[in-house]
């Protein structure tokens, strides 16, 4: 089933491809860009320039087409935008990994792993 | 301290702060805004050195040198809008068709500014860290990313800077009428010259127009910590908080005798009343001659022009208007003017034309011609710096005076007055004068006038906008501590930067360029008086001093010091070539030929006219008064043989022009039917007769040898020595400015000499490598407080002396260093 909230286009592109409904387990940590350092009495003073998500979205089960919508990206170097409200909230993302698996029974799961670089 | 928000304080002092930068650059070609182009999305990271170049020790306290500040950083790619995904290395080769700067050789010399912030509770907020200009930049192949670096102003300043011979004018009392000589010579003087050709400007550039530039040493608006009163004043005396205080980074300067009589400016409107101030600005409509940075007064769009044929002209200056009038001043005193005067020399008397200024509470002052003055006009509101900006538009029968203060609009009227022009012939000289009204001064110090004025620039511009009003200079001096004797001669033109780094030597100062890309200049006071003696951030050991080490060593111990300095003096009006050979000219031809003075000569008489005064014999270089030859019939001196020829010959002119500091050009015109030749004939005594006759008169600038010859070009060296050190640590010799043509008196080495023992022959620690938690308003020359109670113990101010690096270092994770600061300290004094 395509979803009506998931959705990646490349930079330049106009429209948004809808990606598939993804299966549970989706993971969104972010991760922070930045140093830190220690003064001389033990007291640290961190700086953080940025937090950036790291997507790894799951997918089970897939149709033929829906698998053909997500193996489509693996074509493009990106950058994409990725977002998963429907447009409201978008963010620049590289596309880091497209790890497929398709077994004997026909069935085709992949796993979209998508790192925010701004 | 660069001025910073309270809440960019306080996110800057968070234990977690969110920092922000900006990289921006002018990618286009031959592109001069640094802010031009943001580059951030494709820089990976940033580092900034800013040291103090220097041959003292690190030890004295007493810190010279100049800073030389270069970035450096990783560039990384991007998306472009097209579409094509480009990594780093295509993003920035010069080889790749889509890099961001085009193909070889573009970009480099473009300027560049990186930013540094925090993301405060107002918002991003940052400072400039850094503004330069790319020096280099290295594209790796493998890696996908590109190096670059930048190096500050320093690398720009490109013009070499050709330095006209001048000689300080508190050698003579003597009015200052001849060619090349600049009251109270210093440091500033050289300095402002050498940054105006390499534009950079501590007051405005001359405007469109401009007849007159009287450049000044000093700033505009206040040093930064410096407070209102911080401004350095071109040429006369600074108000203190305390009082007046002398400033001897002069420009131009008063050294009138006496009250004036006949009005505030001598301008009582009498032609005939010869000027008893100083001009600064003179020549005679022959000659064409001027002191570098003002204007030639007589040429085609000049003073002649504008008062003699009806032109418009346009005077702007920066006044100090105190609130308690100075120095006894009512507030409708006039007390600062700039006078226009003619001298019609050898025509009748002089004329005064114009003089327009201030009153010491601020309305303008006008006075035009005979017989006009004009006193009143609106008050400005407010007192301290005023810009004037005065327009004098003049008609056949009358003027419309326009007056600025500020940007606003104080006088408009048209009055029944015009400057009445006497004759003008060759020797005609029309002269600009900067007045002060000592008639209604209490306090008349020898020294002159009280009322600092700025950047004085007379143009030829009609009334519109103010020209300079709100004027920010792109370069700071302080007031040098080292008068100049002269501005010696060089067979070549002289390195701009060189130049710079040779003066700050000199005044044993330093110079560099600041985060915005703005020159400053610290004299040697600078360090021990660092801004309001109060610290502006102090820096605990507990929660932002990093580290901080403390060295003391036996090295850094100096006892026996060597000052050399070039001890140019100029010799008093004396005899500065003879004739030597026999020349003869022909009937009715011309003959030229160069003398070679063998020194830089400045005040050259400027006359050359025939000698009839009789002379001892021989001819002893004593007895000559002045430029001057003679001619004769025949080259031994015999009276004509011919009859009816004049003796001596009439019809012979004889022209000097002087070519440069050190040649003489004669042209003589013989318009005799007999041949001529420039020896002393019949109608001197008779042992003279047939000498070679043709001498001239300036001063000789020259290098006083201790051996009793002049002119050997040898600097001599003050030295000094501390015995006890000598005893405890043995013989440290260290020698300062050596060969530095800008350290010219014994009095200036003997200071630098004695301020350098006292720093140098004990152990002094010295503050390095203090890392501290970033603050992005911290300058060079701040005064912060250390406290470092965990560690070493040390707990003082400290001045701020260079940065060995600071910059930005993020990585995924927050593994880097973050936004970091290191810095080298001085004690504070």
């Amino acid at each position: 089933m395509i979803s009506n909230q998931y959705a990646m286009k490349h930079l330049v592109a106009s429209a948004w491809t809808f990606l598939p409904m993804p299966a549970r387990g989706i993971s969104k940590p972010k991760l922070r860009i930045g140093g830190s350092h220690v003064s001389g009495g033990g007291n640290m003073t961190v700086d953080t320039a940025n937090r950036l998500h790291t997507f790894a979205v799951p997918f089970t089960y897939l149709t033929a087409t829906e698998f053909a919508i997500l193996t489509g990206f693996r074509d493009l170097t990106g950058p994409h935008y990725y977002t998963d409200d429907n447009g409201v909230t978008t963010f620049n993302v590289l596309l880091l990994d497209l790890d497929v698996t398709v077994n004997l029974q026909t069935r085709r799961d992949c796993t979209l792993t998508l790192q925010q670089y701004q | 301290m660069i001025p910073t928000s309270s809440t960019l304080n306080a996110a800057a002092a968070a234990f977690e702060r969110v920092v922000r930068t900006k990289v921006t650059m002018d990618i286009t070609h031959g592109g001069h805004n640094p802010d031009a182009t943001d580059i951030t999305p494709l820089t990976q990271s940033w580092s900034v050195n800013r040291q103090i170049t220097s041959d003292v020790p690190a030890e004295a306290k007493l810190v010279t040198g100049y800073v030389s500040g270069e970035l450096t950083g990783t560039l990384i790619g991007s998306v472009v809008p097209d579409g094509a995904i480009v990594d780093g290395a295509r993003k920035w080769s010069p080889y790749s068709a889509s890099s961001i700067l085009g193909g070889v050789g573009q970009g480099i010399t473009n300027p560049m500014r990186v930013r540094a912030g925090m993301n405060t509770t107002a918002g991003d907020e940052l400072q400039p860290r850094f503004t330069g200009y790319l020096r280099e930049l290295k594209v790796h192949g493998d890696t996908r990313d590109a190096d670059f670096v930048a190096d500050d102003g320093y690398s720009q300043l490109l013009n070499d800077v050709t330095l006209p011979v001048m000689g300080n004018s508190y050698l003579t009392s003597a009015p200052l009428t001849h060619v090349g000589i600049r009251p109270n010579l210093n440091v500033n003087t050289i300095m402002d010259f050498a940054l105006r050709q390499n534009n950079y400007y501590v007051s405005p550039p001359p405007a469109l127009n401009c007849i007159l530039s009287v450049p000044c040493h000093g700033s505009l608006y206040a040093e930064p910590g410096y407070g209102a009163l911080s401004v350095l004043l071109p040429c006369i005396e600074e108000p203190t908080a305390t009082g007046v205080e002398t400033d001897d980074g002069a420009m131009v300067s008063f050294a009138a005798s006496g009250a004036f009589s006949g009005g505030p400016f001598g301008d009582n409107g009498v032609s005939g009343v010869s000027p008893s101030m100083v001009p600064i600005c003179t020549g005679t409509a022959a000659s064409k001659k001027d002191i570098k940075a003002t204007y030639d007064c007589n040429s085609p769009n000049t003073f002649q022009d504008a008062f003699n044929n009806g032109k418009t002209i346009t005077v702007e200056a920066w006044v100090y208007c105190s609130t308690t009038y100075p120095q006894g001043f009512a507030g409708t005193q006039p007390a600062w003017g700039i006078r226009f005067f003619q001298n019609a020399s050898g025509v009748t008397g002089s004329y005064h034309l114009a003089s327009v200024g201030v009153m010491a509470n601020g309305t303008p002052y006008v006075s035009i011609g005979p017989n006009f003055t004009l006193g009143t006009g609106t008050q400005p509101v407010g007192t301290g710096w005023l810009y004037m900006r005065i327009n004098l538009a003049f008609g056949s029968t009358t003027t419309t005076v326009k007056a600025h203060i500020n940007n606003e609009a104080v006088q408009t009227l048209t009055v029944s007055a015009v400057p009445v022009v006497g004759g003008i012939g060759s020797s005609t000289i029309f002269q600009a004068q900067l007045c002060t009204n000592r008639t209604a001064q209490t306090i008349q110090t020898s020294t002159g006038v009280i009322v600092p004025f700025e950047g004085v620039q007379v143009t030829l511009n009609a009334e519109g906008a103010p020209l300079h009003y709100g004027y920010v200079p792109n370069a700071y001096m302080d007031a040098s501590l080292s008068p100049l004797v002269v501005s010696p001669h060089s067979d070549t033109a002289r390195d701009a930067k060189q130049l710079i780094t040779d003066l700050t030597t000199a005044e044993y100062g330093q110079s560099y360029f600041d985060e915005m890309g703005n020159f400053y200049f610290f004299n040697r006071n600078r360090w021990a008086h660092a801004p309001g003696n109060t610290s502006q951030l102090t820096v605990v050991s507990n929660n932002a001093l990093k580290s901080l080490d403390v060295t003391q060593s036996d090295d850094g111990v100096f006892n026996q010091i060597s000052v050399s300095y070039s001890p140019y003096g100029i010799k008093l009006q004396g005899m500065v070539y003879g004739l030597s050979k026999l020349i003869g000219v022909h009937s009715g031809s011309t003959y030229v030929w160069f003398a070679h003075m063998g020194a830089s000569v400045v005040g050259l008489s400027p006359g050359i006219a025939y000698q009839t005064s009789v002379l001892l014999d021989p001819l002893p270089a004593g007895t000559v008064t002045d430029t001057g030859y003679r001619v004769s019939w025949w080259p031994d001196g015999k009276k004509p043989t011919g009859s009816g020829l004049t003796d001596p010959p009439v019809n012979v002119a004889v022209v000097m022009d002087q070519l440069d500091d050190q040649t003489v050009k004669f042209t003589v015109t013989n318009s005799e039917s007999n041949p001529i030749y420039l020896v002393s004939g019949s109608d001197q005594a008779r042992s003279s007769r047939g000498n070679p006759f043709l001498f001239l008169f300036g001063r000789a600038i020259i290098i006083n040898d201790p051996s009793g010859g002049d002119n050997t070009g040898q600097p001599t060296t003050y030295y000094t020595e501390d015995s006890t050190s000598i005893g405890t640590y043995g013989d440290q010799p260290l020698t300062l400015s050596d060969g530095n043509v800008w350290c010219q008196s014994l009095a200036v080495a003997t200071s630098v000499g004695n301020d350098m023992l006292a720093q140098l022959k004990d152990v002094h620690p010295v503050i390095e490598n203090v890392s501290i938690k970033a603050h992005p308003g911290l300058q060079l020359g701040d005064r912060i407080t250390l406290t470092d109670s965990d560690g070493t113990q040390f707990n003082s101010t400290a001045v701020i002396t260079g940065f060995p690096s600071e910059g930005w270092d993020m990585q995924q994770g927050g593994g880097g260093q973050g936004y970091y600061q290191n810095i080298d300290c001085r004690l504070g004094v």
